[in-house]
């Protein structure tokens, strides 16, 4: 699989999140994980612990770096401030690559500290699109932005969110993180098809896949990252697979947070699934 | 149509206040699902995500008060001081200063008039705890500085060293409380002046002798060593002097708080 540059898509295998409750265990274990994914902003602080492991754990071990604060779709200017701190950190860490979400997370200098959605307008895909190309510019590297679980949808939206996350890659010339749990959970909680939003994605810009678990109420899916993978979420990954062949793919556990063994055991079920199809389509 | 920005600020809006009675005909909503409660997913995790957060940062005040009380302070605090910031990190960095307005005017917190201290204590612990690293002065680079470079020697503490002054007994309280089960405390007024930092990726605090809080005050500020000398002999006689500056010294070399000493004219 070529990228849009015609380079060969890095295939870093199956990663984890790297939460604080594993650090020692990462490091007394060295567990059979091909790569581990940070969030950015856990570690933008000046000292301490967290550095300290991340530094201890960067050594042995492939990384990428996850934000959740470039509010990349806020209609609040950007902010220099925040991206000069990733800057430091990308050079810190060195990722393979970084990443932020296709949302917004607050205006008027608050933060909601979520990741809220945006409307699929023209409007927003213009702006949204040329932000993404500023911040690449700004440092330098291609970043993959992410798709979020949502529980509303706009009366103003003019596109599908799958055609609107293809044309905003597109016209930002950006990568793509896809998570599949957040389309299946927004296709459940919008009645879409999230076959169809597969098949809509650019394949040669798919860089990594996030999965991970989510909790499921009267008529609502919730995007909680506290359980484990549920079973459509594997079919979705499978079906992934086999359109888009190897792909960096990781679980992203971010609450009720397993010991790493148990992690371990369904990042094996992720590869065996990653593998078979990705075999079946060398075969 | 509505644009972005508008559509944005009726969002936040809403998550901030959202029963503002504002009529919502921006997003989709059915019999079954109004829009109104799909939009309240967003509140609701707000406030949840921003509660657990300062349950953390304070998770002994919360122990001290009670979870019900402690949520309905930390809604409070919530509603009168929405996060501006980039990381949830700091978004409790105003607590223990809100507590110490709210034990002045609730009448319900009259009787924890040292609950404001509790809340500071546990903020400059999580303060020191992820401080900035620094290069630590040893003996041998203290054995290195020449006789005639003493009396204009400035020092410069780690990043992670911090004064605390309080009038309660906030860090027994704050052991027991934390303890695993936490373990019955009461509060006792004793003034006393303190130092918490970080050691070995381990946050530490103790209690510090007059003398002791006097002189490192001074340094701070960028006193010398001939300064701190002169204090140190108007609180403990001429002298004692020397022998008492070599033990606060060696001691503060050995629990890794002095980053730099600089000889200043």
């Amino acid at each position: 699989m070529t990228d849009t540059n015609g380079k060969q898509r890095p295939f870093l295998g199956y990663g984890l999140g790297l939460r604080r409750q594993h650090y020692e265990d990462v490091l007394d274990t060295k567990p059979e994980v091909d790569w581990f994914e940070i969030l950015s902003e856990n570690y933008m602080v000046d000292g301490g612990k967290p550095l300290y492991y991340l530094d201890r754990i960067r050594e042995h071990y492939p990384m990428v770096m996850h934000g959740v604060s470039m509010s990349i779709g806020s209609t609040e200017p950007l902010n220099y401030e925040h991206l000069d701190r990733l800057k430091t950190l990308i050079e810190r860490v060195e990722p393979a690559w970084f990443s932020d979400h296709l949302c917004w997370t607050g205006i008027d200098k608050l933060n909601m500290h979520d990741l809220l959605p945006l409307p699929y307008t023209e409007e927003a895909l213009d702006y949204v699109a040329e932000r993404i190309a500023k911040v690449q510019d700004y440092l330098g590297r291609q970043m993959l932005i992410e798709n979020v679980s949502s529980y509303v949808s706009y009366n103003e939206s003019q596109l599908t969110e799958w055609e609107f996350l293809r044309e905003v890659a597109e016209r930002a010339d950006c990568l793509l993180l896809l998570d599949i749990n957040n389309i299946y959970v927004s296709a459940y909680n919008h009645h879409f098809d999230p076959v169809e939003y597969l098949t809509a994605m650019p394949s040669e810009r798919i860089y990594q896949i996030h999965l991970a678990g989510h909790t499921q109420e009267k008529d609502l899916i919730i995007d909680t990252h506290d359980h484990p993978i549920a079973d459509p979420v594997y079919q979705l990954y499978a079906e992934a697979v086999r359109r888009f062949g190897r792909v960096s793919a990781m679980i992203e556990r971010d609450d009720n947070i397993p010991p790493l063994v148990d992690l371990l055991s369904e990042l094996d079920r992720v590869r065996q699934i990653g593998n078979n199809f990705s075999r079946d389509q060398v075969a | 149509m509505m644009r972005l920005s508008e559509l944005q600020s009726r969002f936040q809006s809403f998550i901030l206040e959202p029963e503002n009675g504002e009529e919502i005909s921006w997003v989709g909503g059915t019999e079954q699902l109004p829009s109104h409660d799909r939009l309240s997913v967003y509140a609701n995790a707000y406030l949840l995500r921003l509660k657990e957060v300062l349950e953390s940062d304070y998770a002994a005040v919360n122990r001290a008060i009670g979870d019900g009380r402690f949520e309905l302070l930390a809604e409070r605090y919530i509603r009168q001081h929405p996060s501006r910031f980039f990381s949830l990190r700091d978004f409790g960095n105003r607590f223990a200063a809100y507590l110490g307005e709210q034990v002045e005017i609730d009448a319900s917190l009259r009787d924890l008039p040292w609950l404001p201290e509790l809340a500071q204590f546990e903020w400059t612990l999580g303060l020191a705890f992820d401080s900035a690293e620094s290069t630590l002065l040893d003996e041998q680079d203290m054995a290195s500085i020449p006789a005639d470079a003493w009396p204009a020697l400035q020092f410069e503490f780690c990043p992670c060293v911090h004064r605390i002054d309080l009038q309660w007994n906030i860090p027994a309280m704050w052991k027991s409380l934390t303890a695993d089960p936490p373990e019955t405390v009461e509060a006792i007024r004793t003034p006393g002046n303190w130092l918490v930092w970080r050691q070995d990726m381990v946050t530490r605090f103790r209690s510090l002798d007059e003398d002791e809080r006097l002189i490192l005050d001074l340094l701070h500020r960028g006193g010398n060593f001939n300064d701190g000398c002169e204090l140190l002999a108007s609180q403990i006689g001429e002298e004692g002097v020397s022998m008492r500056a070599a033990s606060l010294l060696k001691g503060w070399i050995g629990q890794g708080l002095v980053a730099d000493a600089v000889r200043r004219y």
